[in-house]
């Protein structure tokens, strides 16, 4: 009798336990009006545009952006440079699959703007002379045929530390500072660039670091698509550790000064 | 050897004014013998329908005379027809009809004999006299009425006494009783009532991970010492929430639950405790709350089963409050969950719920 009885419990145990239908009560969305017209993702860019990622990713899908990364990509309460969020962008270049953790915007840039983000590097990595991409700049006639404009990247200093460089894929240059400037380690430090789009010699690019001038550039080819991609957030190939998280907080689009 | 049929009053209360009633008449019978005597079975008009054989209305009355003595009181005229008809197993069966002003009572009597009969007629005379009387005509009336529904009470006691004369003339002989208003644990327990447990309120831990509150009622039948009875419950809305970074999200949570119940008493009677099963269906609609959260209103609907105790304590015949603690498992665990956010609540596998409440008995 006690035997029977602890089989019955034991199957209806089983049985409470093997169902678990799944309610799903709702969902985070980034417009709680679902009416809200988004942008076509080829629209023009408008500015001033800014994300504190307050509202998670939403100011990347606003503009049509995408994060990468899967899981890498996410919000956390810390660090922050303002407000109660910031993004951390995570990737190990031991891992194929998980060597890039980023988002973009797309649509047509301004003709002229300054694109700034405030990145905090909890620790310091040597690259082995690889890629390690912070920004990425990529255009084209429409989304199937883009192709690199410009990069802002880290590079191992003379001294091992990280410093800050642009990348033309359009010129085929470097556009690193004569006098570099370390980006601190365990701080919020601001990126800035400023690029005056031009598919001819009229084009201008500067690269600050905390409101200082790195590099600047002048008459040359800018931008040659009338659509474009903006990527923030990290990317390596061969990073010693491997693993990598930055933080990033207030990304933002101003017009000229 | 006889065997009454009666009707019997619809209270506990009727029944003990009765009886304090007779015995203030025979206390006031002992004090006015004479008058009591001279007058009692002259106010009494019987018609006596019995067959060949039988003693006449003359031996009844006398033995009125006999069996009030000195305790009879002054009544109001009372007419009683008596018919006597026989059995076919060699029995009798005396039908008496008692009329006093617009009161009436009915008795069934069986007997071996019709001098038994003779016995119990003058018996119920004298009884019926005296509570009839007028100055109790309010308790009369309760009795009365009460005619309409006629009980049978099968009472050994007095069936082998009816032809034994008194002891002591002069005073009631106690073997010539009549048969002793039942009382209400006498009285055989109709087999079948209707229940309504209204309202029944309840707390219930799991299988939300919060108690909940919860309102309700039942209805059912009882028979003999089983109890069957659907539930219904509406527990309050519950919100569950989760923290996710610093922003809270959650669903709110309503909860109906249908069971039926069995339940059979095996220990006491006034008050009851009732080991019962029951087997419940349990309806879950989630909406989900929080900032940037578009909500959706799933439901669940799942089997649980389980047992329960429930004590009810008897403060009168058709009221009761009773105490209740079940225990189920659950046949499902629904899992609620916000995309974006994850699970925000898994039910329990199993929930205890302990309810108070009245009853009506109907």
């Amino acid at each position: 009798m006690v035997a029977r009885a602890q089989l019955l419990i034991l199957a209806l145990s089983s049985l409470a336990l093997g169902c678990e239908p799944r309610l799903t009560a709702g969902e985070w969305a980034c417009d709680s009006d679902a009416s809200t017209p988004r942008a076509a993702f080829t629209d023009p860019v408008s500015v001033p545009w800014n994300t504190g990622f307050e509202d998670r990713f939403c100011g990347y899908t606003q503009l049509n952006g995408v994060c990468l990364g899967g899981g890498n990509s996410l919000i956390v309460t810390e660090p922050v440079h303002s407000g109660r969020y910031a993004a951390a962008f995570r990737l190990d270049t031991d891992d194929p699959d998980a060597r890039q953790s980023r988002c973009y915007l797309q649509g047509s840039l301004p003709a002229s703007a300054y694109y700034g983000a405030w990145y905090f590097i909890p620790a310091t990595a040597e690259t082995n002379g690889t890629l390690w991409n912070l920004w990425h700049f990529q255009g084209g006639d429409d989304a199937s045929s883009l192709h690199h404009l410009w990069d802002v990247t880290l590079v191992n200093g003379a001294d091992g530390s990280l410093e800050l460089v642009a990348y033309s894929e359009l010129v085929g240059r470097v556009f690193r500072s004569p006098r570099p400037v370390p980006v601190p380690i365990g701080a919020w430090f601001h990126i800035e660039m400023f690029l005056k789009r031009a598919s001819g010699a009229t084009g201008r690019v500067a690269l600050y670091q905390d409101g200082a001038l790195l590099v600047e550039a002048t008459n040359l080819v800018t931008d040659d698509s009338a659509f474009a991609q903006w990527y923030v957030g990290n990317l390596a190939y061969g990073l010693t550790p491997s693993t990598s998280t930055l933080y990033v907080d207030d990304v933002s689009i101003r017009a000229n000064e | 050897m006889w065997t009454t049929s009666r009707s019997v009053p619809t209270s506990d209360d009727v029944v003990t004014m009765l009886r304090v009633l007779r015995a203030m008449l025979f206390v006031s019978g002992l004090a006015w013998p004479a008058v009591s005597t001279a007058q009692g079975a002259e106010s009494i008009q019987l018609t006596w329908d019995a067959p060949e054989g039988c003693s006449s209305s003359a031996a009844v009355l006398a033995r009125v005379r006999q069996i009030a003595g000195a305790s009879l009181a002054v009544g109001a005229p009372l007419q009683a027809e008596a018919t006597i008809t026989p059995q076919g197993d060699g029995q009798f069966r005396m039908r008496l009809v008692m009329r006093s002003g617009t009161l009436v009572a009915t008795r069934s009597i069986d007997a071996k004999s019709c001098t038994d009969l003779v016995g119990a007629a003058a018996v119920a005379l004298t009884v019926a006299q005296s509570s009839m009387d007028p100055v109790n005509e309010n308790v009369a009336n309760t009795h009365t009425n009460a005619n309409t529904n006629t009980n049978t009470n099968t009472n050994g006691a007095t069936e082998r006494t009816t032809g034994q004369p008194s002891a002591r003339p002069g005073q009631p002989s106690p073997t010539l009783d009549p048969p002793s208003e039942p009382s209400h644990a006498e009285r055989p327990p109709r087999r079948w009532a209707g229940l309504l447990q209204l309202p029944l309120a309840s707390l219930g831990v799991g299988p939300l991970s919060e108690p909940s509150l919860g309102l309700g009622l039942a209805a059912g039948a009882s028979f003999d010492r089983w109890r069957f009875l659907a539930e219904g419950k509406l527990w309050a809305s519950k919100s569950v929430t989760k923290r996710d970074l610093l922003d809270d999200y959650g669903a709110d949570l309503s909860r109906l639950t249908l069971s039926l119940r069995g339940c059979r008493s095996v220990w006491g009677s006034r008050f009851e405790i009732s080991p019962c099963v029951l087997l419940s269906l349990q309806h879950l609609a989630a909406r989900g709350t929080g900032p940037h959260i578009l909500p959706r209103s799933p439901e669940a609907t799942w089997l649980a089963t389980g047992i329960g105790v429930q004590a009810r304590l008897s403060l009168a015949p058709w009221f009761t409050l009773l105490l209740g603690v079940d225990g189920e498992i659950q046949l499902s665990r629904p899992q609620i969950e916000i995309e974006g956010v994850g699970s925000v609540e898994r039910l329990a596998p199993a929930a205890a719920t302990v309810t108070v409440g009245s009853e009506w008995i109907l």
